[in-house]
């Protein structure tokens, strides 16, 4: 996940997309914030935001002009394994910044232990854990000289808990949380077990109680 | 019993609580709904890629699905599997343990196409089968027809035609390109092995990484196509509408085949460039701009390009010396990079190691002894003495080994037939294609410019250019005193005729000590002087070679 949405920055950036046969010279201080948001089918809302200075700005609108349709095949084209819906892009042109949200399908899925999983494909993630159900993943960037600081929020859904970053076999990371949906032991699996265990309690002490 | 009546109705619905989700998908299915997403081919020389989900993103799997459940109820155990028909047998994609109601999930399918398929030299339509079974589901099956393409043919765009922002989308497919790029072929790195020995005689280019030193060697592959008769040919792809896609294809040839073939495109010679730098260590890359597309390295940060396809031929027109195709080939990089600047994406620069790196990686090859073989061969024109004069050549360039100074040489075309090597320079004709260049060696007379003989030494044609002479009898003179006066052996000759071109035919006998030579010359006056050849077989064969000789000497032009 992570290693994908690290992609987008080219792409909504279309500021250095040209080539430059000096590419030694670095473009500072890009700042990018994503929020991710999945819901509790495993479903994700990606909201990726971006303020830019006057220069960068002018670049942008030039080269995006009124075509926000760009976003959408770039991105799809960026993220190929995935299906993106719910596309939204807005602007404040007196801010000089932008967002786009838009819908990744399947994100997350269930596993075997009916826990949540989604791959976050890359080793070794920068992570920090603000809450069980907050994460933030913060990095720089290099691409095509600009260097991008970057923010990933992950917030999981209500009802999410354990949430932890594990390692798969090949020493990838994997974001692994429950949830009361994904939980096999549902609040009727429960008051089933009381049931049952009163039940046999009962049963077991009519069976010891001496018949009249 | 009354008692009891009362804790067995809690354990019964208590169980039913636990169990309700179970017991309610044995009663009811699941029912899932699917979308899929399929290239319009498969092309066997990236199969590579298709195996590896981490590959340029995972953007090249056999088909992306989105399984949706729609029902109320969470299907169990969720299995896609598929088959290639004729290619793959079924295999399981993925597993899913559950899918709730109202989720989605996605597969995305890479199979591991068996090697053998890059053996695959023409087109097939075969189907593709999925099917998705389930504890809870009624078996879902779905086909979608698919080409699969030759291992020589590739496609430059998979997206749909109104997907299609500008023209460098038209080559969608490019970081692909790599794919064919071999520097592990057995044959390409036997090819490299003799550049470096026999064109180069050592370099250091990937050691030392020094740019000098790496545009010497981007020259050396230059020189060994220009020496081995290697010719551009052009072609155009062809373009090819599957479903909503409209796409150039064109059939590429492999480095090695383009290698043995002596003949290659633009987009071949430069990706045979690119096998032959990446094998030697450096980091090829291949420029590809409107029509066209040239080889080049990046060292130190710095770009250079060569004009692969300055090789041209005889037939187009010449051939152009290594410098010329540097300077040539840096022209069109200050172009290209004044283009790219402006933002003009035809103008696209394919890194191969980068390629490499993100899972675009070249095919499994074997080796084969047949090719060495011809490699051999083709390493015999790289020999010190064969050096060929650019006296056809539209530029006079120079010695393209050593960098300077036309010579007394011969030039030797690159046509070849299945039989015959076809020899073009200072005299025009044809021998066995199985004979061999006999390198120089201080018995040659001076004239003797080349000489090729039988693998076995029973026969032999040599070439000769008298500078000076004014005429075929002076020639003949001559040779016979450089035979007398050399080794002691006495030669007989006899004119036998002459021929439309110009030949005067002579027949003759050279005799040694304990062994002789028949053999029938041809030589014609030229502005210069008197050039020809000689012809001659031991005499202890007889008349064993008596035609090879008649279909040489009348193959002359």
């Amino acid at each position: 996940m992570k290693k994908h949405l690290i992609k987008l920055i080219a792409l909504f950036l279309l500021i250095n997309t040209t080539y430059t046969s000096n590419a030694q010279e670095v473009v500072q201080g890009l700042k990018q914030v994503f929020d991710i948001t999945p819901d509790n089918i495993g479903n994700a809302m990606v909201e990726v935001s971006m303020k830019l200075n006057a220069q960068q700005w002018d670049m942008f609108k030039r080269n995006t002009g009124n075509n926000t349709n760009i976003f959408k095949r770039n991105m799809e084209k960026a993220l190929p394994k995935y299906y993106l819906t719910d596309f939204n892009y807005s602007e404040d042109q007196m801010d000089r910044s932008y967002k786009i949200k838009f819908k990744v399908l399947g994100l997350c899925y269930l596993n075997k232990d009916g826990l949540w999983e989604s791959k976050l494909e890359v080793k070794n993630p920068d992570v920090t854990k603000l809450s069980d159900k907050e994460f933030v993943l913060t990095q720089d960037v290099l691409m095509n000289g600009t260097l991008f600081q970057q923010t990933q929020k992950v917030h999981l859904p209500d009802g999410a808990k354990d949430a932890r970053i594990d390692k798969d076999s090949f020493g990838k990371a994997v974001l692994h949380y429950s949830t009361s949906t994904g939980s096999f032991f549902s609040v009727i699996s429960i008051i089933g077990m009381l049931l049952t265990l009163g039940g046999g309690f009962l049963l077991f002490k009519s069976s010891r109680t001496p018949s009249k | 019993m009354q008692k009891k009546l009362l804790p067995i109705a809690l354990i019964v619905v208590g169980l039913l609580a636990i169990f309700y989700k179970p017991l309610l998908n044995m009663v009811s299915s699941a029912k899932l709904e699917l979308k899929i997403q399929q290239p319009p081919v498969i092309m066997p020389s990236i199969y590579k890629v298709y195996a590896n989900e981490n590959a340029l993103d995972g953007k090249y799997s056999l088909f992306k699905m989105l399984v949706t459940n729609t029902s109320s109820n969470t299907a169990k155990n969720v299995q896609v599997s598929y088959q290639i028909s004729n290619t793959l047998d079924w295999k399981v994609a993925t597993t899913f343990p559950a899918i709730l109601p109202g989720q989605s999930v996605v597969v995305n399918c890479y199979p591991s196409l068996p090697e053998k398929l890059v053996e695959k030299t023409t087109s097939s339509k075969e189907q593709v089968s999925i099917k998705v079974t389930g504890t809870n589901l009624k078996t879902i099956e779905e086909n979608f027809p698919i080409e699969v393409k030759g291992r020589n043919d590739f496609m430059y765009s998979f997206l749909p035609s109104e997907e299609i922002r500008n023209p460098g989308e038209y080559f969608d497919n490019m970081p692909l390109l790599s794919c064919l790029v071999t520097p592990q072929d057995p044959i390409l790195k036997y090819f490299t092995q003799k550049i470096q020995e026999k064109v180069l005689k050592g370099e250091t280019a990937s050691v030392t990484n020094k740019d000098e030193e790496g545009v010497r060697f981007m020259m050396g592959i230059y020189n060994a196509t220009l020496l081995s008769h290697m010719v551009y040919s052009g072609t155009s792809g062809i373009p090819q509408k599957i479903d909503d896609i409209s796409s150039i294809t064109q059939s590429i040839r492999l480095p090695r085949e383009v290698i043995t073939g002596k003949t290659g495109l633009c987009i071949e010679l430069s990706l045979l460039y690119a096998s032959v730098m990446a094998c030697a260590g450096m980091e090829p890359v291949v420029y590809l701009i409107p029509g066209h597309a040239y080889p080049g390295f990046k060292m130190n940060g710095h770009y250079y390009a060569i004009e692969s396809t300055a090789i041209g031929g005889e037939g187009i027109g010449g051939r152009s010396s290594a410098e010329k195709a540097l300077k040539a080939g840096m022209d069109n990089l200050k172009e290209f990079f004044q283009k790219a600047s402006t933002g003009d994406d035809r103008y696209m620069i394919v890194d191969i190691r980068e390629s490499i790196k993100k899972g675009a990686e070249a095919m499994e090859l074997k080796d084969d002894s047949y090719l060495r073989q011809k490699i051999d061969e083709i390493a015999q024109s790289f020999d010190d003495g064969y050096v060929p004069k650019r006296d056809t050549y539209a530029d006079n360039n120079p010695d393209p080994r050593n960098g300077g100074g036309g010579n007394g040489g011969g030039n030797t075309g690159g046509k070849s037939t299945s039989s015959y090597n076809h020899f073009e320079g200072i005299v025009d004709f044809s021998y066995p294609g199985s004979w061999n260049m006999i390198p120089r060696n201080s018995a040659f007379m001076p004239q003797q410019k080349y000489v090729f003989g039988s693998r076995n030494n029973e026969i032999f044609v040599s070439v000769y250019q008298f500078n000076g002479y004014g005429s075929p009898d002076q020639a003949m003179y001559a040779i016979q005193q450089f035979v007398y006066n050399n080794s002691g052996g006495g030669v007989q000759y006899q004119q036998a005729g002459t021929t439309n071109s110009g030949y005067t035919i002579y027949n003759g006998q050279t005799l040694y000590q304990s062994s002789g030579l028949n053999w029938m010359a041809a030589f014609k006056p030229t502005g210069n002087g008197v050039v020809g050849i000689a012809v001659g077989a031991n005499m202890a064969t007889g008349s064993k070679y008596q035609n090879t000789v008649m279909n040489i000497i009348n193959s002359l032009k």
